[in-house]
Formats: C-alpha cells, sequence, structure tokens
C-alpha cells in the first residue's frame, strides 16, 4: 500500500518520535514544575521548644501548648540581684542539630522609657549549655541608660545563631535587679521568641 | 534558600532518556527490530502517568516511598541504556557501534545519574560518608580506563608485551 511505504520512511518515523518526545517531555516538565511548587509546608513539632525548669514553680508562669510559648512572671528586689538559675529550658526535639536566636518583640512587649524604667536596672537571660556554662553568644540583656525621666531601655539583639545538638536541653537563666528606691508593683512585659532556622 | 530537588526528578530523568532511547534507536532502526522506538515512547508515557499519580498522592505516599519508586524508575531507563549496548555488542556483534554507544550514552548517563542522586542525598541530609565519595571517584576512574580501553584495545597488547607505541 502507497501509504505503507510513506509511514515507513525513515525521516518521517523520526519526525512523529520527535513531536511525540517533545510533547511528553514538556508535559512531564510541566508536570514536575506543578509538583515543585505544590510542595508546600507541613505542621510538625517545634524542633526547639520551651519545657519547664527546676525553678518553674518560683516563676508562675504558663507553658502555651507544644511548649512554642510561654508566659513566666519574675520579680525583682531593689538593689539586689535576683537570679532564677533553672526557670525555663530549651529543649531541642528533632533529633537533629538546630541553629537558633532569641529575638525581642518590641510590638508585643511592653517596656516604657521615662520614669517607670528608672524603676529597673536589669533584666538579664542567659542560655546555660547541658553542663551548666553560658552557651558563648548567649547572653540576652535588658538594661537601663540614663536617669530619671530620661531613662530608657536597652534591648538585646542576638548576633549569631546559637547551635544547639541533637536532643539536648539547655537552660534560660534569668537575673534581675530593680534599682535603690523602686517603687513597688511595677510590672514590665518582654517578650521573647526562639527562631529556629532549618 | 537553594531550590531542591523533588524525588520525582528521578522520574522526569527517567522519562527524557527513554525519550532519547527512542529517537536514537529509531536513527539506528536497520539494527533493532522496527518496535522498540514505539516501545521507548510508551515507557516514557508510563513515565508521565507515573508523575501525574505522584503529584496527585503527593502527601499520601511520603516523601520516601517518592523517592524509591522514581529512583526505580530512573534505574528501569538505565538498565534498558545498558541493555542496548549489550545488544548491539554481543547479540549484534557491532562492536564499534558499542564502544561509542557505551562512551556517548551510558557512561554519561550512569555519572549524571550518579550526581543527581548524591546531590539529592546530600539534601535530604543523608551521610553520603567517605567511602562511597572514595568508592564513587575510584569508579569514575575504572570506568574511564575501561573505555579507553574498550575504544583502544591495542594499547593493553602493547602495554604487556612491553612494545612502545609508534606514532
Amino acid at each position: 500500500m502507497e501509504l505503507r511505504k510513506i509511514a515507513s520512511k525513515k525521516p518521517l518515523k523520526l519526525l512523529t518520535l520527535l513531536l511525540t518526545s517533545m510533547l511528553i517531555a514538556t508535559a512531564s516538565a510541566a508536570v514536575y514544575y506543578s509538583l515543585y511548587m505544590q510542595t508546600g509546608a507541613t505542621i510538625s513539632q517545634a524542633a526547639v521548644k520551651f519545657v519547664q525548669g527546676g525553678d518553674w514553680s518560683n516563676v508562675a508562669g504558663t507553658m502555651g501548648q507544644n511548649g512554642t510559648w510561654c508566659v513566666l512572671s519574675i520579680k525583682a528586689y531593689p538593689n539586689a540581684t535576683l537570679t532564677y538559675d533553672e526557670p525555663l529550658n530549651l529543649s531541642e526535639t528533632s533529633g537533629s542539630t538546630k541553629d537558633f536566636h532569641l529575638t525581642y518583640q518590641a510590638s508585643q512587649s511592653s517596656l516604657p522609657n521615662g520614669w517607670s524604667a528608672a524603676n529597673w536596672t536589669f533584666i538579664n537571660f542567659t542560655i546555660m549549655n547541658a553542663s551548666g556554662n553560658p552557651v558563648s553568644g548567649g547572653d540576652f540583656d535588658f538594661y537601663t541608660t540614663g536617669t530619671g525621666a530620661s531613662t530608657t531601655w536597652q534591648t538585646p539583639t542576638m548576633g549569631s545563631d546559637l547551635t544547639i545538638p541533637a536532643n539536648t536541653k539547655w537552660t534560660i537563666k534569668i537575673e534581675t535587679k530593680a534599682a535603690e528606691g523602686a517603687w513597688l508593683n511595677q510590672v514590665v512585659t518582654i517578650v521573647i521568641t526562639v527562631d529556629v532556622n532549618e | 534558600m537553594a531550590s531542591e530537588l523533588l524525588p520525582e526528578f528521578f522520574a522526569l530523568f527517567g522519562i527524557d532518556l527513554f525519550l532519547m532511547l527512542s529517537l536514537l534507536i529509531c536513527l539506528l532502526d536497520d539494527r533493532f527490530p522496527k518496535a522498540v522506538p514505539y516501545v521507548y515512547q510508551v515507557a516514557a508515557l508510563a513515565g508521565f502517568g507515573h508523575l501525574l499519580i505522584s503529584r496527585d498522592f503527593l502527601v499520601v505516599f511520603g516523601e520516601y516511598m517518592r523517592f524509591w519508586y522514581c529512583f526505580f524508575y530512573l534505574i528501569v531507563a538505565l538498565a534498558n541504556i545498558v541493555a542496548v549496548n549489550i545488544y548491539l555488542a554481543f547479540l549484534k556483534g557491532l562492536w564499534t557501534l558499542a564502544k561509542v554507544w557505551s562512551g556517548a550514552v551510558t557512561f554519561p548517563t550512569i555519572l549524571i545519574s550518579v550526581f543527581f542522586v548524591s546531590q539529592y542525598s546530600s539534601m535530604q541530609g543523608a551521610v553520603f560518608h567517605l567511602a562511597l565519595q572514595i568508592g564513587l571517584v575510584v569508579s569514575i576512574f575504572v570506568a574511564g580506563i575501561g573505555i579507553c580501553i574498550l575504544l583502544r584495545p591495542e594499547i593493553v597488547r602493547k602495554l604487556f608485551r612491553g612494545e612502545k607505541e609508534v606514532r
């Protein structure tokens, strides 16, 4: 048959295969691209989370569900440093080393400057490793500068990430001090978040 | 953050290998059964279907399972490339063509596949042991020497006879 003779010709066969190949390759690439765009976020357990420490009862805090947030109620004494050795722990639960840093959330905190700030000297957060030693770069200190109405809070920024080993528990030590002659019942609210890098 | 390879990349690569095989065999069609290029087109189409199913069941299958079935598809494509090489060399006795095929198709595709699989494993945090890395480098050397010998067997004969190559 004439048609069969034409169809069996090599260039025509090659052209047909080339066209179908291009079609399949393009469609497959499009599906792959859509898969790539489809790959979304999966909610999983926090890799580094808060865990109650040995002094938890002294800070009378509230631990958020899943350990992703907590509220501490800490005191300060006038002209004396009050130390909470182990109010709170940071625990690595994912089973692999994680980098993280603490961030002060100014918009959710209440650290008024002026006469209110003049009641305070410092509120220091120090991250201690599993051996009980301070982690290098793990200081997160809030302190006041100036006097009277011009007193202002200095808030910290963690310069570089801290690396917590897998399945390790670190402690956050808190030290507070109020100014000599501070008014009683002065309250400040500090919100700090733990930002974990994947 | 750097873009990551999805496990389906191996299926996509396998599809492209099947399509390449189909076109190459079409060019050499007098040495193969007539249906072979079309069989490879169908295999590529099956891979396309495989990708579609993978997309629809992305969450159900999980990354581990997706990797293994996509990797298996790639292995099948690579096995076909090697099989064509063996067919040309041993069943057809086309030694020169088999040598060219191994140098131009088999070796590069296997090397590229190993590269992407190692890239994928390092992205997923899997440990690519030093022994494996050394093994890969040694394999590349051995394969390279093997191809050289396959293409120029007289080199070995001259080496064992202690003869010097005269240009």
